[in-house]
């Protein structure tokens, strides 16, 4: 077994919304996937604890509940958006009854007919025309963008406490990312739910989202608010990052990139992940793992160079 | 629909081409067909009249396109042996032959889903390799090799069920499973891989996302989506399950349409035996668009 | 590839099985000292013993003998035509995905036809006409089979010559027999090998069932079909008559299906015929 994800602490605040960056393959979607147990067959959580604080105040661990349990909470506590809006839906299933069915599972409506027509009013609230025609609608026949507002109004019925978007808009092009993006944070706001965004998408990060975790190999490299993280960059993965964001106006002979890609990590390494990649590592990354540390207020990066030296 | 009526066309064209094959398939006896047809003992007079009432004395296409207009008005011609129409003798053998294919249909879906989807559920552990074992060795016994070892089991061994069809529904149960056993074999080989294809589909994900159990995920919008595959082949299995009836019903006795062609080779009833496989293979035909259609209402994407 | 398919341990049992029943038949005579058709009425229906492996039957014929020698019938009837078959389909699924509209209207409608009969009935019909033989079954298990081949053979051909390079070689101007030969066929052969396998079970099942009804293998010839029909009358009283041909046929079968399952594994993974 090769952990891909490990020792990293993320924590979602009441209606904030936190992003979570990083290269493909860096782990994010298997965090995402491990907060409501949808991990593939051959990954499994093997230690640490998911603390879900309810409104009562009372405390649950995540990672102890059973299968039956955790389905208790799929739905209406946590919700789960996903990358691909085609084949996330079920090709043979009106969208309608696919988003009635959460409502079916958690017996939140016993009434039929109110429970078709509070689809329809959800379909209407994510901004579907004709939500009463498109009940009947097929996956196939919607565009991408629709087929996503669909996956937001079945994530939205069981008005879940936890959205989890895992990248929402990889797959949409510019107009109507712009659009779901819009409607995510509507949704936020109007359901007073938290969020944790997944995305390789630097832009989908500074429009939505209060928080960051750039994660790198299954580790936090840095962690700050938006805003802080846009002007002051420590850790230069992060730099990298943001640096390699195409921007109109001035035009650079090339466009920055990170050099490398993402080793393929076959043994445990001792030192820093992003050594290899690193434009000034020192002899110590190969060797030791930094810790992370404190360097504004909420913002820490784990790196020996970024931030000064250690004592 | 427009698809529909083009299926039904392609339908029309290759019964057309059953016709022309088994026509000709029966006539390229060398010598007079009539003189075979019946024992070198009668005398020429004999075989004259037949030969004349069977338009056997005019070319071939004129004999084609009289039986073809026949066939339109709903006349497969006379039976020889039985001296009756032959499309009165198919249609009362029909129905046994339906009732058969229909329960052994049965049996096979439901045990073959059955097994298919356990063992896809168990992929790779000794369920699953039990049951591909089994239904390998389906795919692989002659049919009447278990039509004889059930009979040697149920009616010798056990005397729980009677050896020939009695006209009583327990004398159907042995036939139906001797018949279905194949189609089971292999309806469940397909489960299992259409209902595997499906294990990393991201709806499945979905599903479970909104509180559905792996389990129930994959029982409910998993099984739906893998159904396609199965369907399409349960059709063409229809053809084979016709075949398999041709054994089944000699075996158990059973006056079905595979008896009476039986009869016709071994009374060599040309006029019966051509009729029967028209009849045959109209009846498979009608098994597909049945089968284009349930899967036209499973899957709204084949809807164009 | 040979590699995997010496790793492929169902691959390679299934291989040695069939080896091993290959050459039981082939040397059924230094086998057996019987003669497979030599009645012997002093020895009739005894139960299998030290001198009569597998008992006689009810002409006091050696079951043993008649089971290798009817193997070998079986094989040979499970090779020639599933060869004759792929062969045929391999070049009328070419034809039909390579050469125009037409011929692949006229070729897909033939092979339609051909798949809409059910397969016992037309078998039947071909019986009628040149009567139970060796060469009647050979007829109709080609008939029964080619269909199916050339339609999975159409659907891989087309999907072969997709491939860039075909074009590339055809705006070379590169014939297209000598694109067929170049480049389809030697694509095909996986596939090709796959089908095979996967149809010799198929005709052994048709040979028997054939000469099960009567209609195949017509006496004195022996084969596994004939010999489960000739024992059906003493099924109850002495059922190891029945079972031996039948328990051969079942484990050529399996084994087949078996090995073209692996092979299919082994070469053309993504297939799903």
């Amino acid at each position: 077994m090769m952990p891909v994800v490990k020792g990293i602490s993320l924590e979602i605040p009441r209606r904030g919304i936190v992003g979570l960056v990083g290269e493909s393959g860096c782990g994010k979607s298997m965090t995402a996937k491990s907060i409501n147990h949808i991990l593939p067959s051959f990954a499994k959580v093997t230690g640490g604890n998911m603390l879900w604080h309810e409104d009562s105040g009372e405390v649950c661990d995540f990672t102890l509940l059973n299968e039956k349990e955790i389905r208790g909470r799929c739905g209406t506590d946590v919700a789960m958006i996903f990358q691909e809006p085609m084949t996330s839906l079920n090709p043979m299933m009106c969208i309608g009854d696919q988003i009635k069915e959460v409502l079916q599972i958690h017996k939140l409506e016993k009434n039929a007919d109110r429970a078709k027509e509070r689809v329809i009013e959800m379909l209407d609230a994510v901004g579907i025309a004709e939500p009463e025609l498109r009940y009947k609608a097929w996956p196939h026949e919607l565009s991408g963008g629709m087929r996503q507002r669909v996956m937001i109004a079945m994530a939205m019925i069981g008005s879940p406490k936890l959205l989890i978007a895992d990248e929402p808009t990889t797959a949409l092009d510019v107009t109507t990312e712009a659009q779901i993006l819009k409607l995510i944070r509507k949704m936020c706001d109007e359901y007073k739910m938290s969020a944790m965004v997944i995305t390789h998408n630097m832009g989908v990060v500074s429009t939505l989202c209060d928080y960051v975790y750039v994660m790198y190999l299954g580790n936090i490299m840095e962690q700050a608010p938006t805003k802080e993280l846009f002007k002051n960059p420590m850790h230069p993965y992060t730099k990298g990052l943001l640096s390699s964001i195409p921007r109109i106006g001035n035009n650079p002979e090339y466009l920055e990139t990170i050099p490398g890609s993402i080793p393929v990590m076959k043994k445990q390494f001792k030192g820093c992940e992003f050594c290899l990649r690193c434009s000034d590592d020192i002899q110590k990354c190969f060797f030791e793992k930094a810790e992370l540390k404190k360097v504004g207020p909420d913002h820490y990066v784990r790196c020996h160079v970024a931030g000064g030296e250690e004592e | 629909m427009s698809g529909f009526i083009r299926r039904c066309v392609g339908v029309v064209l290759v019964l057309f081409g059953v016709m022309v094959m088994i026509f000709v398939v029966l006539r390229i006896i060398p010598g007079n067909p009539a003189a075979v047809l019946l024992n070198e003992h009668v005398n020429s007079a004999t075989i004259e009249r037949l030969t004349a009432s069977m338009n056997l004395d005019k070319p071939l296409p004129e004999q084609f396109f009289m039986y073809l207009a026949g066939v339109l008005r709903g006349d497969l011609g006379q039976s020889y042996y039985m001296r009756q129409s032959v499309l009165s003798l198919v249609l009362e053998a029909f129905p046994y032959t339906l009732k058969l294919t229909i329960l052994s249909a049965v049996f096979a879906w439901v045990l073959g889903i059955g097994i298919g989807v356990i063992s896809a559920l168990h992929h790779d552990r000794l369920p699953d390799y039990l049951f591909r074992g089994v239904s390998l060795l389906g795919v692989s016994v002659p049919v009447f090799m278990v039509a004889l070892f059930l009979q040697y089991l149920f009616y010798f061994r056990f005397s729980l069920l009677p050896l020939v069809y009695d006209g009583s529904f327990e004398s159907m149960i042995l036939p139906a499973i001797a018949l279905g056993w194949n189609s089971a074999g292999s309806v469940a080989r397909l489960t299992r891989s259409s209902l595997m294809e499906q294990f990393g589909q991201p709806y499945l994900d979905t599903a479970r996302a909104k509180g559905l159990t792996a389990r129930q995920a994959v029982l409910t919008h998993g099984l739906k989506n893998s159904m396609v595959p199965v369907i399409t082949m349960i059709a063409m299995q229809f053809s084979g399950m016709l075949s398999g009836a041709v054994i089944t019903e000699s075996v158990f006795g059973i006056a079905g349409l595979g008896k009476l062609a039986l009869t016709a080779v071994q009374t060599r009833d040309m006029p019966l035996l051509q009729g029967t496989v028209l009849f045959s293979a109209l009846v498979i035909s009608l098994g597909n668009i049945i089968a284009d259609l349930i899967n036209v209402c499973l899957d709204p994407r084949l809807r164009v | 590839m040979i590699k995997t398919f010496i790793h492929n341990k169902v691959a390679v049992i299934s291989v040695a099985i069939i080896a091993v029943i290959m050459l039981m038949a082939i040397f059924a005579p230094i086998l057996t000292p019987y003669d497979a058709a030599r009645q012997d009425l002093l020895v009739r229906l005894k139960a299998p013993g030290a001198e009569h492996l597998l008992g006689t039957d009810e002409l006091g014929r050696d079951v043993f003998a008649r089971m290798l020698y009817g193997a070998r019938i079986s094989l040979v009837i499970a090779i020639i035509p599933t060869v004759i078959a792929v062969l045929i389909g391999m070049i009328l699924g070419i034809a039909s995905a390579y050469y125009g509209k037409v011929a692949d209207l006229l070729i897909m409608w033939f092979a339609d036809v051909t798949l809409a009969f059910p397969g016992m009935l037309l078998a039947m019909a071909i019986m009628y006409t040149f009567g139970g033989s060796f060469v009647s079954v050979v007829i109709c298990i080609v008939i029964m089979e080619w269909g199916s081949i050339a339609r999975i053979v159409r659907s891989v051909t087309l999907s072969i010559i997709e491939n860039e390079y075909i074009q590339a070689a055809r705006s070379m101007g590169v014939r297209k027999i000598a694109i067929v030969i170049k480049h389809i066929i030697p694509n095909l052969v996986p596939t090709l090998i796959v089908l095979f396998t996967l149809n010799v079970p198929a005709s052994i099942l048709s040979e028997s069932a054939l000469s099960f009804l009567g209609i195949g293998i017509q006496p004195p010839q022996v084969s596994l079909g004939l010999m489960v029909n000739q024992s059906k009358t003493l099924l109850f009283q002495m059922p190891w008559l029945a079972l031996a041909p039948s328990g051969m046929i079942m484990l050529l079968v399996l084994t087949f299906n078996y090995l073209g399952d692996a092979l299919r594994d082994i070469l053309d993974p993504k297939s799903k015929y």
